[in-house]
């Protein structure tokens, strides 16, 4: 066979792999990436009566939920003349996808403990797979979000390179914070059991359901410092619905991602192997 | 005579924490700095050159670093000291459809298990065929292995464990454990891979699998090698350590044997077929009982009769020395005797026996009936298995002549 003639030398010492030997053999472990995301995404909807149309179903349950107590019996505004449905919509798409990345990161160990403790891969790709099975649920919901939105006549040339600039950094943040929780969660289990209510708080605290507009001024300046907010507010500008994002702001947001993706690298990197040790 | 190396072990030490009552784990600074709780060295000091094609088993206990060791050499977790160096492609079978999932079909399952076993996707496709015919569920291949039978699911799952084309593998035992059919397949396949070349490093309780298949035994206990060498050598060092038994009893020169004042026992012994006293035997070789007994006056006839007793107490067989052609029947005149019963090879099946021993005078009347006298164990040398792997029924195991002809 051809793996017979080419022989690698493999040296395994007590220290984990460098990060370069990290990016390395993920890169090696491109198919098992494919696989997995194609695993998490087909047994997600296998069998059920509706099959892939609950990539949508659940986004909409809960926007309609939104939609009636929030924007008909609340009477939320939105900002200058857009239908509240729109508005709660630009907000609730990238919201839903930050989500569901932090949440399938922060598991992405513990579902596939059965894997990790009986064969080895780079545990990365589990987290690559989980963020890529949460990708492919968010392009289904921003393709409909932008035929509502073109129907508007709020799409134009720039709409679709702005949201996947934003969505990138956005995500990334998502990952970096899932793969942080899975990391220390290893240690901390109470972690993985507060996220749920952090996530909440990080909800109520971005404009998601709410205009920005209904902020304090003086509050505003402090309100984006959450890269949350910042970022959802980002994509959102996609559509010309963003209230005074400052650039300052957004390089912030950018900034942080950048940051938290490193630094949830390097824990992630420190605990992949122990994780095996500990269950 | 050295063929090139494809496992270098270092010094190879693997602590894990155990958590002590009060704090269940330690802090997390104690972790950062790598201070361990309270630690327990499942491995330490292993240093161990595995060559090309070299087929190795690993004994040992529970608890001994079997599985240990298999962890770091397929990367599933790092030592705590020392380092490996690895010539080859490394491929690790500790379960049977390592990273099936039910609710997906036949087909996706070997495809995500070989990418989780590190095969890319064109490597798959060059073996799907041979995988599904292996299996033998061609027809159910795009049903979800969920509506599988259990036999089904093993055998796909082990379908893909066969054809992974890895340098050197790492078997553990539980792959062994399950259906005998599967047993069989799995002990035989391993077979196969000894006479392709291929490095095996394979984990067994199995004394007989590791006397019938590898090169070369290692035996692990508390985490440290006891013994490394020919397997025949590594088994019979650790049988003896694992289970006591007793090759030989005599007694003294006064009243206090068994027998009455015209015979008594002077001493009971098990011989291995080349001369030495000794309670472990090869199955394929035959081995004697000596019973030596002193005649102190001249006596009516005089024979002596073995029994063989399995662990549970039933008697597996029984001889009698009614048809000894030297004194049979005949009366004996005072002086020293042995009696020697031979037991064949290729009779008995592997396991711990007793041996119960009696002395009789005319009308087989015993004058001495010692029960459970002897404790000995066979081994299975692994030949007269050949290739077969799987369990054996019934209480014997003896080479039969087959012939096969054919006749149309």
């Amino acid at each position: 066979m051809e793996s017979r003639t080419h022989k690698a030398d493999m040296l395994i010492t007590p220290s984990p792999e460098g990060m370069k030997g990290h990016l390395r053999s993920l890169w090696q472990s491109r198919h098992l990436v494919y696989w997995l995301t194609r695993r998490d995404v087909l047994l997600r909807y296998r069998q059920t009566r509706f099959g892939l149309l609950w990539v949508v179903l659940q986004p909409a349950a809960m926007f309609s939920v939104y939609l009636l107590s929030l924007g008909y019996f609340a009477r939320l505004p939105a900002p200058s003349g857009v239908p509240y449905a729109l508005y709660l919509l630009t907000g609730l798409v990238p919201w839903l996808f930050f989500q569901s990345i932090v949440l399938a990161t922060s598991s992405a160990l513990q579902h596939n403990m059965h894997l990790i403790t009986k064969v080895y891969f780079p545990r990365l790709v589990l987290v690559i797979s989980a963020v890529a099975s949460a990708s492919f649920d968010y392009l289904w919901m921003v393709l409909i979000l932008l035929i509502v939105a073109a129907a508007h006549g709020m799409v134009d040339m720039t709409t679709l390179a702005v949201i996947v600039l934003w969505s990138l950094v956005l995500g990334l943040l998502a990952m970096a914070i899932g793969m942080a929780v899975a990391a220390l969660s290893v240690y901390y289990r109470d972690l993985s059991v507060a996220l749920p209510m952090l996530l909440q708080m990080v909800f109520f605290l971005s404009p998601v359901v709410y205009a920005v507009t209904m902020v304090p001024e003086a509050y505003v300046f402090w309100y984006y410092l959450n890269p949350v907010a910042t970022l959802i507010e980002s994509v959102r500008s996609a559509f010309g619905l963003q209230s005074a994002v400052l650039l300052l702001h957004q390089l912030l947001a950018v900034g942080v991602a950048a940051v938290s993706a490193l630094v949830a690298l390097y824990l992630f990197s420190r605990i992949e192997r122990a994780v095996v040790d500990l269950a | 005579m050295s063929k090139p190396t494809a496992i270098t072990m270092t010094g190879l030490g693997k602590c894990y924490d155990r958590p002590s009552a009060w704090s269940m784990k330690p802090s997390w600074w104690q972790r950062v700095r790598g201070i361990p709780g309270n630690p327990f060295w499942a491995l330490s000091d292993v240093n161990l050159t595995i060559r090309e094609g070299e087929v190795v088993g690993i004994l040992g206990r529970n608890g001994a670093g079997k599985s240990t060791l298999l962890k770091i050499l397929s990367r599933i977790t790092l030592p705590t000291t020392g380092e490996v160096r690895i010539h080859g492609r490394i491929g690790s079978l500790l379960e049977v459809g390592t990273g099936f999932n039910p609710d997906l079909s036949g087909h996706e399952n070997i495809y995500l298990s070989g990418v989780i076993h590190g095969l890319t996707r064109p490597e798959i496709d060059a073996i799907y065929d041979q995988i599904v015919a292996f299996s033998g569920v061609e027809e159910f291949i795009h049903m979800p292995v969920k509506h599988y039978s259990s036999g089904m699911y093993t055998r796909l799952g082990y379908a893909v464990a066969a054809h992974l084309n890895h340098d050197i593998l790492l078997i553990d035992e539980v792959l062994a454990v399950g259906d005998a059919e599967f047993q069989r397949k799995c002990m035989g396949h391993i077979h196969g891979q000894t006479t392709s070349g291929r490095t095996v490093l394979f984990v067994s309780h199995n004394t007989a699998a590791i006397l019938g298949l590898c090169t070369r035994a290692i035996w692990l206990d508390h985490g440290r090698v006891i013994a490394d060498g020919p397997p025949l050598e590594v088994v019979d060092q650790y049988l003896a350590r694992l289970v006591t038994l007793k090759s030989d009893v005599s007694w003294p020169a006064d009243k206090t044997a068994p027998g009455n004042d015209a015979v008594r026992l002077r001493a009971v012994r098990m011989v291995a077929n080349n001369g030495t006293v000794s309670a472990r035997h090869m199955n394929d070789q035959p081995f004697h009982v000596e019973i030596e007994y002193e005649v102190l006056r001249a006596f009516s006839p005089i024979g002596t009769t073995i029994a063989v007793h399995d662990t549970s107490g039933t008697c597996l067989f029984g001889s009698i020395s009614n048809h000894e052609p030297n004194w049979h029947g005949k009366a004996r005149e005072p002086g020293r005797y042995i009696s020697r019963c031979t037991v064949p090879g290729d009779l008995m099946k592997e396991g711990v026996y007793a041996l119960t021993v009696i002395v009789w005078s005319s009308g087989f009347m015993p004058v001495a009936q010692l029960d459970l006298l002897l404790d000995f164990e066979i081994v299975d040398s692994g030949k007269l298995r050949g290739d077969y792997f799987g369990g054996w029924e019934g209480y014997i195991q003896p080479r039969l002549p087959w012939h096969c002809d054919k006749i149309a």
